[in-house]
């Protein structure tokens, strides 16, 4: 797993590649703890390149959004593989986070 | 449970001596010291030997040299006297003579005429007459020798020592003015003389060889043992290491290759023992996995219901240890019988832990009278939502069945549609119904749908690790391989269906190990 930061107008994007399980989710979890501290209003997480994500790997995601939310900021999902959005369906977490399909709905 | 422990590691250290006592350590025969003094000594005493041959081969050669001159300057003497004197002055040849016999160690000397005949001579071998030719066997070929006044020495038995030799040095006497033979002088020196010199140099070479071997051969085992002595160290510290006392420390401190072979086996030793401690730490840890294994098992209900029509039966069983699935069945009133199943996001003693908490809550929250399944729901997301860590969460699926008005009554938290065998349409049907799993968010509306259940239906709940079991080839067992599974198998019930799917599953799984925990539960109406 691979794991980039950039920037998309006032946007905090965490870039994931790869497979995310129990693992290596860990990284993923420091990852984006490091910039839901309330320091960036909005961060969205660029899944194009993940392509299997388990349980544990979710649950990083559920905890991105929580402390987002705490902060009366925004968090958000991009870019998601098919396989992924039915897990998310299936546990009914589709309409948990915001979304996107691409970047230009971003802005 | 920290009793146990300390047997076993007591039983493991015991069980190491023994080992190490039974094979012992093959003795040294021939140690390296033993081997290392020997080389240096059988060295020395070769540089020795030769030192002290050569010595006495050059003194010999010194000496006999020596002695050849001074016995040349002798007949030359005489040949000198012999020139003057022959036929003129015969009492000088004779004073020569005499001299000459004074010195013990010439045999013989001879002054002889042109044709060979003794004019003066002393012989300790045996009486001349005078004036007669010499005859004592020596070839001294004097006949040829006329003109030439060189010395001639010739080596011979000596007859009245057995050992000894005789040099014999001949010279012919020259006319002072026409170089013609006017005779011959002979001298014969025994070399008794070089052998005595030789044994004197012999009396002083040989002791202070002797005192040098001494020295070298105490040198020599000095020297071995003190170069030894970090081996025998590091041999000995490997005997005690390896009879388990990682402890030890090797003292040796010197730079060279033994005093960083040292250290080295001294690293080793060290990380020998740091992973001999994480194993016994991660064995205590394995046997606490094991013991809250049994734990958790025994919180799942393992009794097979059968009551009034109504079978219930479920399995668990974590991938590794303990698991995050939760299944659990109970009476509500006489006609009323609730089932949950619940698979906690990851896997292991985390997921276990949240498990519990699942687990507490429902089961306070069934004990009351008047429940419903969304209710009982909302009440388990309500309750864990704050304990929860930020990324734990759980999906649940809570069904209650109703004997009096013959309905099943469910709720999802996320965990996936109610999935169940229709016996009047002899398939399965798949009946879905939103809610967010638990943990998500505090807030969280949770509605309840009902459907009937007729005598043959059979619900079969599931968590992912049962249809996303991999078999060798990387495939996932899948709903489909289950819906076909239970459409051929509905005549069983709820217990052999269990069995049956249990054993499909490790079959397809093959040698793959599980990577998820695996839990079904099973609601069979039978009547």
């Amino acid at each position: 797993m691979e794991i980039e930061f950039r920037d998309i107008g006032d946007h905090k994007v965490i870039q994931v590649s790869g497979e995310v399980d129990l693992y290596n989710v860990s990284e993923l979890k420091k990852a984006l703890f490091s910039i839901t501290d309330g320091r960036h209003f909005s961060v969205i997480v660029d899944m194009k390149n993940v392509n299997y994500m388990d349980s544990s790997g979710i649950g990083a995601l559920v905890a991105g959004q929580k402390k987002m939310r705490a902060h009366n900021g925004r968090f958000a999902l991009m870019n998601i593989h098919e396989d992924v959005l039915n897990i998310l369906k299936l546990a009914t977490l589709d309409k948990f986070f915001k979304i996107y399909d691409t970047e230009d709905e971003i802005l | 449970m920290s009793d146990k422990t300390g047997n076993r590691r007591r039983n493991g250290t015991d069980q190491g001596k023994k080992t190490a006592g039974k094979e012992g350590r093959p003795g040294v025969k021939f140690g390296i010291r033993l081997k290392f003094s020997l080389a240096i000594m059988s060295l020395v005493v070769f540089i020795i030997l030769s030192m002290t041959l050569f010595f006495i081969w050059r003194e010999s050669n010194i000496l006999e040299m020596q002695i050849l001159e001074i016995v040349e300057r002798e007949i030359v003497h005489l040949a000198n006297t012999a020139q003057q004197s022959i036929g003129v002055d015969e009492l000088s040849i004779i004073a020569a003579i005499n001299d000459l016999k004074k010195i013990d160690y010439l045999k013989y000397a001879f002054v002889l005429d042109k044709d060979e005949a003794v004019v003066q001579y002393f012989d300790r071998r045996e009486k001349r007459a005078l004036a007669q030719p010499l005859d004592d066997g020596v070839d001294r070929n004097l006949k040829t020798r006329a003109q030439s006044d060189d010395i001639k020495i010739l080596t011979g038995r000596d007859p009245g020592d057995q050992r000894g030799r005789i040099y014999d040095f001949s010279r012919t006497v020259l006319n002072k003015f026409d170089k013609r033979k006017i005779g011959t002088v002979v001298i014969g020196l025994s070399d008794i003389i070089i052998r005595n010199e030789i044994a004197n140099i012999l009396k002083i070479i040989i002791p202070i060889s002797l005192l040098f071997l001494l020295i070298a051969i105490i040198g020599s085992v000095v020297m071995a043992s003190i170069t030894i002595r970090p081996v025998r160290a590091l041999s000995r510290g490997a005997e005690i290491i390896g009879k388990g006392n990682l402890d030890y420390r090797i003292e040796i401190n010197t730079s060279d290759e033994l005093g960083q072979l040292a250290r080295e086996f001294n690293q080793m030793t060290a990380q020998i023992k740091e992973a001999k401690e994480k194993e016994i730490e991660s064995r205590i840890m394995e046997e606490q996995i094991e013991m809250a294994k049994e734990i958790q098992e025994g919180l799942n209900p393992t009794t097979f219901y059968q009551k009034r029509g109504i079978q219930i039966k479920g399995y668990t069983k974590a991938a590794r240890g303990v698991g995050g699935d939760y299944f659990d069945y109970i009476d509500i009133d006489d006609n009323k019988v609730g089932a949950l199943i619940s698979d906690v996001a990851g896997k292991g003693v985390p997921a276990s832990l949240v498990m519990v908490m699942i687990r507490t809550v429902f089961t306070s929250y069934i004990s009351r009278k008047e429940v419903d399944c969304a209710g009982v729901v909302r009440n388990i997301n309500e309750s864990l939502n704050a304990d929860f860590a930020l990324d734990k969460f759980a999906t649940l699926f809570f069904m209650i069945y109703d004997r009096s008005s013959e309905d099943l009554t469910f709720s999802n938290a996320g965990h996936g549609p109610l999935f169940c065998y229709r016996a009047s349409m002899k398939s399965c049907t798949i009946t879905k119904l939103d809610g967010v799993p638990i943990g998500i968010q505090e807030d969280s509306e949770y509605r309840q749908a009902r459907v009937k259940l007729y005598p043959g239906d059979m619900v079969i709940l599931f968590t992912d690790g049962v249809t996303e079991m991999r078999n060798e080839q990387g495939e996932e067992y899948g709903v489909q391989r289950l819906n076909k599974l239970v459409v051929d198998n509905n005549h069983l019930n709820a217990e052999e269906f269990v069995q049956l799917l249990v054993n499909d599953l490790e079959a397809f799984r093959g040698k793959e190990p599980p990577h998820d925990d695996t839990t079904i539960l099973v609601l069979k109406r039978t009547s």
